[in-house]
């Protein structure tokens, strides 16, 4: 697997209201896909503005391989593309216009930029769309236009921020597969709140709360934490249950808990998985606990 | 390098093929049509294109207006908008070069904004050739002078303004933003445009300005002050340093804001509105957005520039004449402005935004909402003419501190804006919102904006006329004083009725569509749409029963009038006539009702030596004949020309006289009209009472004799445009004179008697010895008698103040509106001024009364005739301080010099006749503010500043081409020309002969003819006695009069040789050249001047040496009218050349 290596030292930034900070201290990103999965809030989208250079870090080192990511450092960002959480199509063009003035503005001659919109409209499957307008496109068109103009540019590391959000199960299916295809010889950051993205998609992956990365490995590691600490019970409404460890199973309402030992009562050990991982860890970050599970 | 290009391509394209873009460029188009077709074919002629007025103004605004306050911001709201879009987060990670990426787009920005600038001027100087059939009436296309405006007022401002746009574009994410700070911007420039006339000429604040002000007009216009239209047209402005300065601190700045831009932290990205009318009630919303702020900052600062008004006309501040000329068009600008961009605002960005889906699932009914909004929109528009009501109102009270006048019509302000202005504004605003509300695009509410006036002007070349056509176009209203609306006020409201029910469908509709959109519509308001519909049909068939019911819809234009008049009676012309010797004759004035009736007897002349055996004339067609008689003569009449043949029983012998019973009154006016523009006599009538300030010609009320040649198409373009044949200038011949219809009266002085009635309190007033003055009934009459040339005379009837004064004999009588005191004694202390310079200057002549009357605005204009002098309310009452033409002193001068010297001088047949009839008044007026001046002035600053006054007159109206005097038949057309060419040249004969032998020369004639009897002077006897009396040192006379031209002089060389000084001069000129020359010391004195008679070509001219001379100028004083100064000047050389 080629591709560079992102690394993060010591990252600290907030925004001019400092009402959010972003403090990592150590990770690292080798080749291939990563997911990096939070709430809303979290700090995934501030964290992928830093590492596409849109953002300036207050302190620490971001590195893609051995090249520092500053928004000055324009020959490195010029490795690095982002796919927007919220991204707009060029008014006024439909989309093959679209990705040819794209690529115009990343510097492309005429010749080029038809060449590499060519290559990624048939690696996106876009033909059929190059006539439509912006406007015109579905949910899911919509979002693979966008990973178009992301890979415009062929980046050594690609940044997709939420590029799932609304899809129909087909076309998520589309998308998650194009970027495995392109995580083989690249380094590809994919952030989203939906687990089963990262568990379908990634071999590694990074949970991230309240501006910190809270915990990181591979998918099977970070699914396996809870591995006989977890337990359910039935209960009859939500108010029987402390805030956050509710969930709905099979139509019912179970309340859940993480403990090394079967707890008394009703309990009945449950499968460990990714998305437990990642609830569990939201709640005890809401609930004050310092250090994560057991 | 090919990056930047490369971008600003691929932005160019971008912006090229948006159809927005395509809106502009069309309006351009079809705006600069209209603009050429306004010039080309307006109602009362073309007007030259090669006039400074066009070509800079016209450019300089329109451009200026339409580039920096719309194109530039729209073109820059795309880049704010990404922000919204979300195009910026993939444009912000195009790091090839992201000062390259921005520079391509200001690049591509200013090109695109300029480009719309290039399609409009090249529209104003392509089009007219062909648009024109007369090829005198616009210069021709001069590349170098659409190079220069393109320059000047299209691309520096565009990169530099760009620059700062752009800059504001990245930091902001609202376009509203980027419109407001255009608007303020022209509004900060209109300010102090405005403000900074009121300090000193010449001072270092100018320029100052000149070097801040951000279009570089005022340093341009400095670096060509002087030049003439043709010399702006075919020349490109010299770059100054003072102008290659300006534009570099403006190019400069806008680089700078640019380039600062970026350094800064970019903004966090703003939240998408939530919903429409929840999250605050849309008023407040809407009063609080910076685009409304922007509007009433721009709003209150023209309210501000009337302090440049009331400074200047310090009679004004009590009036609302600086809201009608200073604020009120940039009002319905903004105020219009603010309709679009709320309406895109409200109803288009959400979907932008991504917000429709609230929008749709909302609680509230959305149409409601969108009521909601909407009616917000209409108090808010009208809060931007409360803000012009109440800054006016503080500026004006502020600059009238210390001011003896005081504001009696307060009200006037409400009404003008809420009453007539701010309808039609909500009407166009409503159109705006409809298309906002039903289609929620951008372009489309644009497209609305600008389309009544599109179809104004598509009307306007079909040459539809009718307002019916023109939705959202309400009738004109004009306010008097003196007779308020009129008859205005029915039609004007009538359309305003229309128009607003009309704006209330579209807008109902819109709300339909809108609602359509919604989960949940709302019950379709079938009800109101049939009840509005039903409305608009009711009102609809109103105005068609005034219109073409009770009126011609389609009325013949005045210009239609005159053809088929020539078509119908031309081949009488040449048919010897009589003439008319005078007559005793009654005026009824009837001010409650508008009618006017005229009955008497007229006396006839045959002056010819051949008998007439067929007597033609023609009346006003304003008017019924009720009784046209000579004896038992038959008499055909043929309405539809206002003529009539009369055949008497035996033709009128050589030298008969005899008597017409005339009898004749105006119809009284029914209904409305729907048109204003063709025939602005539609209103108020040349012939028609008025309320109260009624200013009638007599000469409008009694028959002519003859074919009326004056009343036909003179100028090429229009006798083109009606397909008459085409007719050579005349000149002044026998023949031509023996055949002209002389109006009322022969060419020499009639004897009338003329009883004016009027109904009382009213009172009436005419020219003349006034013999008696009494009441009968309820009515008011005068008696005068009169024995001035023409037999001409105003007819004025009002309810007046009056005064009386006395100047050496000379009574002066002022009758004005009671109110309008305020400078009826300043007016008075004039008249008197000038009497007294007269009766110095000529010697008293007693007994000659000057009345002057004011009248109303709807019969307006000012002038003399037969003594009795009127002015417009909105003239001699209120005018004063201007160094004009308008001011008091002016008004004054003339009026006296027109009184003194009357109309002595019959324009006979003579080369010239036309200048020389004209010119005396005019030159006396002239000389006396000269030397009225003079006693108040240092003597050559006075003289030097009227003389080029008068050159600039000569030239506002001239270009440098050499023509013949215009016919003498026109002499009761455009009189401007010989009113400024026979002072001129006259100047020059006081320059050739000296001040003393020049006025006792003058004198002389006056003296000889003040009481004469027949035959009276005419041109020849003045041309005659100003060659016999002058002639000998001017031996240019015999052509000074008839030729129209400029003096073009130019210096070669200056060389001092031995004893002598030397010069080479270059004279253009259709006439030998009076030239005075002066030679001057290094401090610029001068040491020597001499005056040599010049005829065209080049010349060696010497004179002695006379000290330390330095420099060389020609024509030091401004003596002629010479299109260049420049090359007048040289330095003095010893033997060499010097240039």
């Amino acid at each position: 697997m080629a591709g560079p290596r992102v690394t993060l030292r010591d990252v600290r930034f907030a925004y001019p209201n400092e009402r959010f900070r972003l403090a990592i201290d150590d990770a690292a990103f080798g080749p291939g896909v990563h997911g990096l999965l939070g709430p809303n809030g979290a700090g995934k989208t501030t964290l992928m503005k830093l590492l596409v250079g849109l953002l300036d870090a207050r302190s620490g080192r971001l590195m893609l391989g051995d090249a520092a990511i500053t928004p000055k450092a324009t020959h490195v960002r010029r490795r690095i593309a982002l796919m927007p959480q919220d991204f707009g199509l060029f008014a006024g063009f439909d989309a093959g216009g679209g990705l040819r003035y794209y690529a115009g503005l990343h510097g492309f001659s005429a010749a080029q930029a038809r060449q590499r919109v060519d290559e990624v409209v048939a690696l996106l499957e876009l033909e059929d769309l190059l006539p439509v307008d912006g406007d015109q496109l579905s949910g899911g068109q919509r979002q693979r236009v966008g990973l178009a103009m992301a890979l415009l540019t062929k980046p050594e590391l690609l940044l997709v921020d939420e590029p799932t959000a609304g899809l129909d199960p087909v076309e998520r299916e589309r998308v998650l597969r194009v970027l495995h295809a392109y995580g083989q010889t690249n380094t590809v950051l994919l952030s989203t709140h939906i687990v089963e993205d990262v568990g379908e998609c990634c071999a590694r992956a990074a949970i991230m709360l309240d501006g910190t990365l809270v915990a990181s490995g591979s998918v099977g590691e970070l699914a396996d934490r809870l591995a006989g600490k977890l337990w359910t019970r039935a209960i009859d409404s939500p108010a029987a249950a402390p805030a956050g460890r509710v969930r709905l199973r099979e139509g019912a309402l179970v309340e859940w808990r993480v403990a090394d030992d079967r707890p008394e009562g009703a309990w009945r050990p449950a499968a460990a998985s990714l998305r437990a991982t990642f609830v569990d860890l939201m709640a005890r970050a809401r609930d004050g606990e310092a250090d994560g599970p057991s | 390098m090919s990056y930047v290009a490369r971008v600003a391509a691929l932005e160019l394209l971008r912006v090229l093929r948006h159809p927005v873009y395509g809106v502009f460029v069309t309006a351009t188009v079809l705006f600069e049509t209209w603009e050429v077709v306004q010039l080309a074919h307006a109602p009362y002629g073309p007007i030259r294109h090669d006039a400074p007025t066009n070509v800079h103004l016209r450019t300089t605004f329109l451009m200026l207006y339409a580039v920096v306050v719309v194109v530039l911001p729209w073109l820059a709201a795309r880049v704010a908008r990404e922000r919204v879009s979300g195009e910026r987060a993939w444009v912000a990670q195009c790091v090839r070069s992201p000062r390259g990426l921005r520079l391509g787009r200001w690049i591509a920005l200013s090109l695109a904004a300029s480009a719309v600038a290039a399609v409009g001027l090249a529209v104003l100087r392509l089009l007219p050739p062909w648009l024109d059939p007369d090829p005198h009436a616009f210069g021709g296309f001069v590349p170098g002078s659409v190079l220069r405006a393109w320059v000047l007022f299209a691309l520096l401002p565009s990169i530099a303004f760009g620059g700062l746009i752009l800059g504001l574009a990245e930091r902001v994410a609202t376009p509203a933003s980027l419109y407001g700070l255009a608007v303020l911007f022209i509004g900060l420039w209109f300010l102090t445009k405005n403000l900074v006339p009121l300090v000193e000429a010449g001072s270092w604040l100018h320029t100052a300005y000149a070097l801040v002000e951000p279009f570089g007009t005022v340093a341009e216009a400095q670096s060509v002050h002087g030049w003439t239209p043709d010399e702006l047209n075919a020349r490109l402005g010299p770059l100054t340093p003072l102008l290659v300065a300006n534009r570099v601190v403006w190019l400069a700045l806008g680089a700078l804001v640019w380039w600062w831009v970026p350094t800064r932290e970019a903004p966090p990205e703003p939240r998408a509105t939530r919903s429409l009318a929840t999250r605050w009630p849309a008023l407040q919303r809407q009063l609080t957005s910076p685009v409304w702020r922007a509007g009433a900052a721009v709003v209150v600062v023209a309210a501000g520039s009337t302090v440049r008004s009331v400074r200047r006309f310090d009679h004004t501040y009590p009036t609302t004449d600086v809201l009608v000329h200073d604020v009120e068009g940039l009002l319905r600008l903004v105020t219009l402005g603010w309709f679009v961009i709320a309406s895109i605002r409200i109803f288009c960005l959400h979907e932008t935004r991504r917000t429709a889906s609230w929008v749709r699932s909302a609680k509230a009914p959305p149409t409601r909402s969108a009521a909601n909004e909407l009616a917000a929109m209409a108090v808010s528009g009208a809060g931007l003419s409360l803000v012009a009501m109440v800054a006016l109102g503080v500026f004006q009270t502020v600059a009238s501190v210390g001011s003896p006048f005081s504001m009696d019509t307060p009200w006037l302000y409400p009404v003008e804006l809420f009453g007539f202005q701010f309808p039609q504004t909500l009407q166009r605003g409503a159109f705006v919102a409809a298309a906002a509300v039903a289609t929620r695009r951008a372009w489309v509410v644009v497209l609305a904006a600008v389309i009544p006036g599109l179809l104004d002007q598509a009307a306007l070349l079909a040459g539809v006329d009718s307002a019916l056509l023109r939705p959202g176009m309400n009738l004109d209203l004009d306010y008097s004083f003196m007779a308020g609306f009129d008859r205005q006020l029915p039609g004007h409201l009538s359309y305003v009725v229309h128009w607003g029910l009309f704006a209330a469908l579209l807008l109902l509709a819109g709300l339909r569509r809108w609602s359509r959109w919604a989960l949940h519509p709302p019950p379709p308001a079938r009800k109101w749409m049939l009840g509005l519909s039903a409305a608009f049909a009711l009102s609809h068939g109103w105005i068609l029963y005034n219109t073409a019911s009770l009126n011609d819809f389609d009325p013949p234009t005045l210009g239609e009038m005159k053809a088929a008049y020539e078509r119908a009676w031309g081949h009488v012309e040449g048919l010897p006539q009589p003439v008319l010797v005078g007559g005793d004759y009654a005026v009824e004035l009837h001010p409650s009702s508008g009618r006017t009736e005229v009955e008497g007897i007229l006396r006839g002349l045959n002056p010819h030596a051949t008998s007439i055996a067929e007597v033609h004339m023609t009346w006003h067609r304003d008017l019924q004949v009720r009784r046209l008689a000579i004896g038992e003569a038959e008499v055909e009449r043929f309405p539809e020309t206002h003529h009539a043949v009369v055949r008497p029983a035996e033709p009128l012998a050589p030298g008969a006289r005899f008597e017409i019973a005339w009898s004749a009154t105006t119809a009284v006016r029914r209904g409305f009209r729907n048109q204003d523009r063709r025939a602005p006599e539609t209103y108020a009538s040349e012939v028609q009472t008025l309320p109260n300030g009624t200013n009638v010609l007599n000469l409008h009320l009694l028959p002519t004799f003859g074919y009326l040649r004056r009343f036909e198409h003179a100028a090429a373009w229009a006798r083109s445009r009606y397909h008459l044949p085409e007719e050579g200038a005349l000149t002044p011949t026998a023949a031509a004179a023996a055949s002209t219809a002389h109006g009322a009266s022969h060419l020499g002085r009639g004897d009338w008697t003329l009883v004016l009635g009027t109904e009382a309190p009213q009172r009436p007033v005419a020219g003349g010895v006034e013999e008696a003055r009494w009441e009968e009934g309820r009515r008011a009459y005068v008696r005068t008698r009169s024995a001035n040339a023409l037999g001409w005379t105003r007819l004025a009837s009002g309810i007046y103040a009056t005064e009386r004064a006395d100047v050496a004999g000379h009574p002066i009588e002022l009758f004005w509106h009671p109110s309008h005191d305020w400078n009826v004694g300043r007016l008075r202390e004039r008249l008197e001024a000038a009497a007294m310079w007269h009766a110095e200057a000529l010697g008293s002549e007693r007994g000659r009364p000057l009345r002057v009357v004011e009248a109303s605005f709807h019969q307006g204009g000012w002038g003399v005739l037969g003594g009795a002098g009127f002015a417009s309310e909105i003239h001699a009452w209120k005018m004063d301080r201007t160094i004009g033409s308008s001011s008091l002193d002016e008004f004054a001068r003339y009026l006296v010099a027109r009184t003194w010297v009357r109309e002595w001088v019959v324009p006979a047949d003579v080369a010239g006749a036309k200048t020389l009839h004209m010119g005396l008044p005019a030159t006396f007026s002239e000389w006396c503010a000269t030397e009225g001046d003079e006693d108040r002035m240092a003597p050559p600053d006075a003289a030097v500043a009227r003389r080029e006054r008068l050159v600039e007159q000569w030239f506002e109206s001239r270009a440098g081409a050499m023509e013949p005097e215009a016919s003498m038949l026109e002499v009761f057309r455009d009189s401007s020309g010989p009113r400024t060419l026979f002072p001129l040249r006259m100047m020059q004969l006081r320059e050739a002969v000296g001040p003393a032998r020049f006025r006792a020369a003058l004198v002389a004639f006056v003296a000889r003819h003040a009481a004469e009897g027949p035959p009276y002077a005419t041109a020849a006897d003045l041309k005659r006695h100003l060659a016999r009396e002058l002639g000998d040192a001017v031996p240019w006379i015999d052509r000074a009069f008839a030729v129209y031209g400029t003096e073009d002089v130019r210096l070669l060389r200056a060389e001092s040789r031995g004893e002598a000084i030397h010069v080479e001069v270059d004279v253009r000129s259709g006439a030998i050249v009076p030239l005075r020359w002066a030679v001057l010391d290094g401090e610029g004195k001068a040491l020597a001047s001499r005056v040599d008679h010049v005829p065209p070509g080049r010349h060696r001219l010497a004179m002695p040496q006379p000290g330390e001379a330095a420099e060389v100028v020609l024509d030091p004083e401004v003596g002629l009218a010479d299109p260049s100064r420049r090359d007048n000047r040289a330095p003095l050389r010893s033997g060499g050349r010097s240039r």
